[in-house]
């Protein structure tokens, strides 16, 4: 895969912080995400971006800088509150990232890791919902 | 996935506003190009082997959409509450050869695709048109007379006289 041209956007930038992202819904606290949830959105035949090889942001994976805010997402949303969560780290030199955030999602983020295949280490912080 | 000429009532459809993105838009509005009418789509279902992802899709009025979107209304009942006909299950399968839709008209939303009990959306939501001066400059011009606007500081609800500004 290679990125597109101007891509990630001028307005990214690098960072060295924790996000959160949503991880397979088999996974317990404990354990660590498999390569299914860095998949990017050009590779996710389900997803708005398959094969979109043109598209930017097919290649950002989106994160939340809040936990509150993810699970508020999962509050809402009842496919992303059937997948656990994922804490991770990443540092200057893993990419870049640009504040996307959503009308209800503040802390929303899109990341162009670097090396562009690159998974950063990430522990599972919380299961998947049960049903209400 | 092309959601603005889904064939539902009042398309073509136009965006409003996305409330949860994750890879790609998740919760989010529509409304009718031509009629006040507004979708709330959220994504429920997804099965990446058969390349599907399945959304809800709840029609609501415009005052009901302004109510869920301040929260008034749960968001779950946005859609557990919705009358007769009014939730559509829109599912997208994508292949190597391309990308299609199906639409069913849904009765029975199954508990795992509803919202959690209680979850609201928090926006702003104006409940009124905003006061434009220019309109009344129109309004006084088209009826010949003096109109005018005074404001209420009402602060304090209690009391029973306000101060105005002119």
């Amino acid at each position: 895969m290679v990125l597109p041209n101007q891509c990630p956007p001028e307005a990214s930038f690098t960072t060295s912080d924790v996000y959160y992202r949503l991880a397979e819904g088999t996974l317990k606290p404990g354990d660590a995400p498999g390569a299914s949830s860095w998949l990017k959105p050009c590779e996710t035949r389900s997803g708005n971006y398959y094969k979109q090889f043109e598209s930017c942001d097919a290649y950002g994976l989106s994160m939340f800088a809040s936990l509150s805010d993810l699970n508020h997402a999962r509050d809402l949303n009842p496919l992303m509150a059937r997948k656990s969560v994922a804490e991770f780290r990443i540092e200057q030199d893993q990419g870049r990232v640009v504040h996307s955030p959503s009308a209800d999602g503040e802390s929303h983020h899109d990341w162009w890791s670097s090396p562009l295949e690159f998974a950063p280490s990430a522990i599972i912080i919380e299961p998947k919902r049960e049903l209400l | 996935m092309d959601f603005t000429s889904l064939n539902l009532f009042g398309t073509p459809l136009q965006h409003v506003e996305t409330y949860v993105d994750y890879d790609g838009p998740r919760t989010f509005s529509m409304r009718s190009a031509a009629w006040p009418i507004y979708y709330i789509f959220n994504a429920v279902d997804e099965d990446e082997a058969a390349g599907s992802l399945t959304f809800l899709a709840v029609a609501v009025t415009e005052s009901r959409f302004r109510a869920t979107r301040s929260g008034l209304i749960t968001f779950r009942d946005a859609f557990a509450g919705a009358g007769t006909g009014a939730v559509t299950l829109v599912t997208w399968v994508t292949s190597d050869d391309g990308r299609s839709v199906v639409l069913e008209p849904i009765s029975e939303i199954p508990p795992e695709w509803l919202p959690v009990p209680g979850a609201r959306l928090n926006l702003k939501t104006a409940t009124t048109k905003a006061f434009d001066a220019r309109d009344l400059v129109h309004l006084s011009e088209a009826q010949d007379r003096t109109i005018f606007a005074f404001e209420v500081e009402s602060a304090n609800s209690n009391i029973t006289e306000f101060p105005t500004r002119f």
